[in-house]
């Protein structure tokens, strides 16, 4: 028989479960929020190749300024025998001697203080330094292209007194070609670790813009918002290990990840000429800042992937620190054969839903058409959805 | 004096339910742009003869959905040309753009379980029971039939040429409004001639009561649906301002300073619209503008139903770089403050969209409400004086806030959470948006 304490314990339990199962204002990564830490999968870099990427940080409080600490993470591979990145062994061949091509994940760190709603942006190849900030010196309210250090010097004006970018250096990207990813942690300048509880804000947000200049003088641009992980506030210990989660210090990574997509080699609908191509490109949300230990940026990647005859195919692949692959080499190096060429599953469009084994994963896609009786070609970025639950990640700081 | 025992079960309960309501309370849902949910929003859909685009809804659940969906064509004709036009700048000197009527247009789509569809919105996408030898990996542009499940039939956009959003919503057999958060979306604008495209993910609002009433109104107040967001923050280049990737080149398309301007469009759309009795909504979007320096500008426009076009034809001076002085920018989005009525029945002499300070101020059973809500894309237009050729990439804003709070004329929100007008001081009114939806007909669409 239920006593009237066990009837009154049976409610609450089931109120509780059953609240806590609804839904909350907001529980996984995303891309449409400003946050604490923002990830931007991509910085694509090849000098040669004319290519760039432009990176948008922006702080989003209106009163306060925001100090960024920020972690570029090399994903290039290089050769052992030359030291070149490489993309495969066959790029390591040095007269008789073939190298291996190896992984790295180097790290490269630097700060960043944006003032009170300031909008900032870059160039990764050259990044911003001294002069090119735009606030490294008080300015005159009435001209704010005019130094001052005091009031005299602004006639009609006085000499603000607002914070500025001081001590803020964006060094361009390691190597070119580059290609990685860039994380941005919002830091206590004084510790350069986060804030402790409410002071750690979520003010940031970002784009990255990958842009290539084509032969026939053509821009290709490709603009995704960065990923954004928002901290509990209170929550918020002032140490340099970050616990992503439900109840933890951050909002959780997602343990599955959704991407629409066209298959590859599929005919784009709109012009019925140009061959759809999507590239995919994967981040694990556990990542060591301070490069010693590359394996908590592990995962394997589940990927399931569904036609729009609802039929589906299934393969995986294993994460470490950056992965980028057009869809239909992710399974296989014949891209005729891959699950993902439109020959393959028959539709124009797909959904790939991809589960992560180990750290979560943070995904970007770009999408490329190319036109070849036209000879052109572009691409659009855009961000991948989520869904299932938030699960546990760490990001350390060095 | 008859005194009540106190039962500790039930306080620890009252407790509870409290802690839970403060937590619950705590925040309103949010709008999303990734994550699947039962209400989508594609504020930019462009198929005008020299764009077009491709949308892309999916189910991810493992039932079978069926949604509603609606165009807004916010297109007219310029007085003289006849040109097609969506703002009085898109015309010749001393023209004005026309007969903007807001046509909205319905079709309905089903989903399997899992399945994504596609459909190019100029021609629709016929059923593909139509295809007798269906084509692999490409539609077939003579029946508009893609292969996949596809019963239905999309219909090209109402009103020919076509600049305007579209939106879909889960209904159930009946065609009643219903949530199962199972449906995600992006929109693809092609540039038609080139390979040019830019993409973004529809808006979507989550179903969040499941105990909610089921009717043809989608209530996004952060209690049935999630509510629209307060303000949306979008960073793109000053009008003008060189593309920094092609500036520093210095190529071909790009020899000199001011030689490949970067122009950004926006698009907006009332979160609030009413299909079913084919009434449209009109907000005052306010923009703050942030530069480098830290300075702020300011700029306003009315949109009603739709607003898209280039942020200099928002306002000529204040995007701009020569006003700026940075080559980047932070707009801060939202509609205005001030209340206006609506809700009343035009043809009854409502004077919908008038500013007002309380009901008696509005007439034909119009109510004194605060602003709808607004969505918005931007879109980059990365252009060269030299060569002509362009690249376009579009990005969704970023939600600050969330409405469902009780707002007080001309003066912003409270922090106090609210669903009903009930529920806030009197005075104030609950900032809240709403879909009207309509029932589908199914003798328009087989």
């Amino acid at each position: 028989m239920l006593t009237t304490r066990r009837i009154g314990s049976a409610i609450v339990a089931t109120l509780v479960l059953g609240l806590g199962l609804a839904p909350t204002a907001r529980a996984f990564t995303n891309s449409d929020q400003p946050a604490a830490v923002v990830v931007f999968p991509r910085i694509d870099v090849n000098v040669a190749a004319n290519r760039d990427t432009v990176v948008q940080l922006t702080n989003a409080n209106a009163t306060q300024s925001v100090t960024a600490k920020c972690f570029y993470i090399n994903g290039n591979s290089h050769c052992t025998n030359t030291g070149l990145p490489c993309a495969s062994s066959a790029q390591c061949v040095s007269g008789p001697f073939v190298g291996a091509c190896l992984p790295g994940w180097t790290v490269t760190d630097f700060l960043v203080t944006l003032t009170p709603q300031q909008p900032l942006g870059w160039s990764a190849a050259e990044g911003l330094r001294g002069s090119g900030f735009p606030l490294t010196t008080r300015v005159c309210s009435n001209n704010p292209l005019m130094a001052c250090s005091n009031d005299g010097q602004c006639p009609g004006g006085t000499c603000l007194t607002n914070p500025t970018n001081a001590g803020s250096l964006v060094p361009p990207v390691p190597e070119t070609p580059f290609v990685g990813e860039l994380h941005c942690v919002e830091v206590d300048r004084n510790t350069g670790r986060p804030p402790l509880g409410a002071n750690n804000t979520n003010d940031l947000k970002g784009e990255a813009t990958v842009e290539t200049l084509l032969p026939d003088g053509t821009i290709d641009v490709a603009t995704a918002n960065a990923v954004g992980i928002r901290s509990n506030l209170t929550r918020n210990a002032d140490t340099n290990t970050l616990t992503l989660g439900r109840g933890a210090e951050y909002e959780g990574c997602e343990a599955v990840t959704i991407v629409n997509h066209l298959f590859d080699g599929a005919v784009d609908p709109i012009d019925n000429t140009s061959l759809a191509n999507t590239e995919l490109t994967l981040v694990p949300c556990s990542v060591d800042l301070s490069g010693a230990d590359p394996s908590l940026a592990t995962s394997t990647a589940q990927f399931l992937v569904f036609n729009e005859f609802e039929q589906r195919f299934s393969t995986s692949r294993r994460v470490n620190c950056f992965f980028q692959s057009p869809l239909s080499r992710i399974d296989t190096t014949q891209p005729d054969r891959s699950i993902w060429n439109a020959s393959v599953s028959g539709t124009v469009a797909g959904q790939t839903r991809i589960r992560a084994v180990g750290a979560s994963l943070i995904g970007w896609a770009r999408l490329s058409l190319l036109n070849s009786s036209l000879n052109t070609q572009g691409s659009a970025a855009y961000n991948v959805h989520q869904d299932s639950v938030p699960a546990t990640n760490t990001i350390l700081l060095p | 004096m008859r005194v009540l025992k106190r039962n500790p079960w039930l306080t620890g309960l009252g407790t509870v339910l409290s802690l839970l309501g403060l937590w619950w309370g705590s925040a309103r849902a949010a709008a999303t742009t990734d994550q699947p949910a039962s209400v989508l929003f594609f504020p930019k859909v462009i198929a005008d003869g020299t764009r077009d685009t491709l949308i892309q809804i999916t189910n991810t659940s493992n039932s079978p959905v069926e949604a509603h969906c609606e165009y807004v064509n916010a297109t007219g004709l310029c007085s003289v040309s006849g040109a097609v036009c969506s703002l009085n700048s898109d015309c010749p000197v001393g023209q004005t753009c026309n007969d903007v009527l807001c046509q909205a247009g319905d079709f309905f789509i089903g989903l399997t379980k899992q399945q994504p569809t596609i459909w190019h919105v100029s021609t629709g996408r016929d059923p593909n029971f139509l295809l007798s030898n269906p084509p692999i990996g490409a539609c077939d542009p003579t029946s508009k039939s893609c292969p996949g499940i596809s019963f239905t039939q999309i219909p090209p956009p109402p009103g020919g040429a076509f600049r305007g959003y579209l939106v879909c919503y889960e209904v159930d057999d009946s065609d009643v409004p219903m949530g199962a958060n199972a449906i995600k979306g992006e929109a693809t604008i092609q540039t038609l001639g080139t390979a040019q495209i830019s993409e973004y993910n529809a808006v979507g609002f989550r179903f969040l009561n499941a105990t909610g009433p089921a009717d043809e109104t989608i209530a996004l107040d952060g209690v049935e649906y999630d509510a629209c967001p307060q303000s949306q923050l979008l960073d793109h280049y000053s009008e003008r301002a060189d593309d920094l990737v092609a500036s520093s080149a210095a190529g071909p398309s790009c020899p000199g300073p001011g030689d490949c301007p970067v122009r950004t469009e926006i698009a907006m759309v009332p979160c609030s619209a009413d299909f079913a009795n084919n009434t449209t909504t009109t907000v005052i979007g306010q923009f703050n503008i942030t530069n480098e320096f830290e300075t702020h500008f300011s700029a306003s426009t009315n949109v009603t139903c739709w607003w898209g076009g280039r942020l200099n034809q928002l306002n000529p001076t204040q995007f701009d770089i020569g006003t700026l002085g940075s080559t980047f920018a932070k707009s801060q989005v939202r509609s205005a403050f001030g209340f206006v009525c609506s809700g009343g029945d035009p043809t009854g002499g409502a004077n919908n969209g008038a500013t007002c300070n309380d009901d008696s101020t509005c007439t034909g059973g119009a109510t004194c409400e605060p602003q709808a809500g607004l969505l918005s894309v931007v879109e980059d237009f990365h252009t060269s004086a030299i060569t002509t050729t362009l690249g376009t990439a579009a990005a969704n804003g970023f939600f600050v806030g969330s409405r469902g709070q009780c707002q007080i004329n001309n003066n912003g929100f409270t922090g106090q959470l609210c669903s009903t007008d009930a529920e806030c001081p009197t005075g104030q009114r609950c900032a809240v948006d709403a879909i009207g939806a309509r029932v589908f007909d199914h003798n328009s669409n087989p």
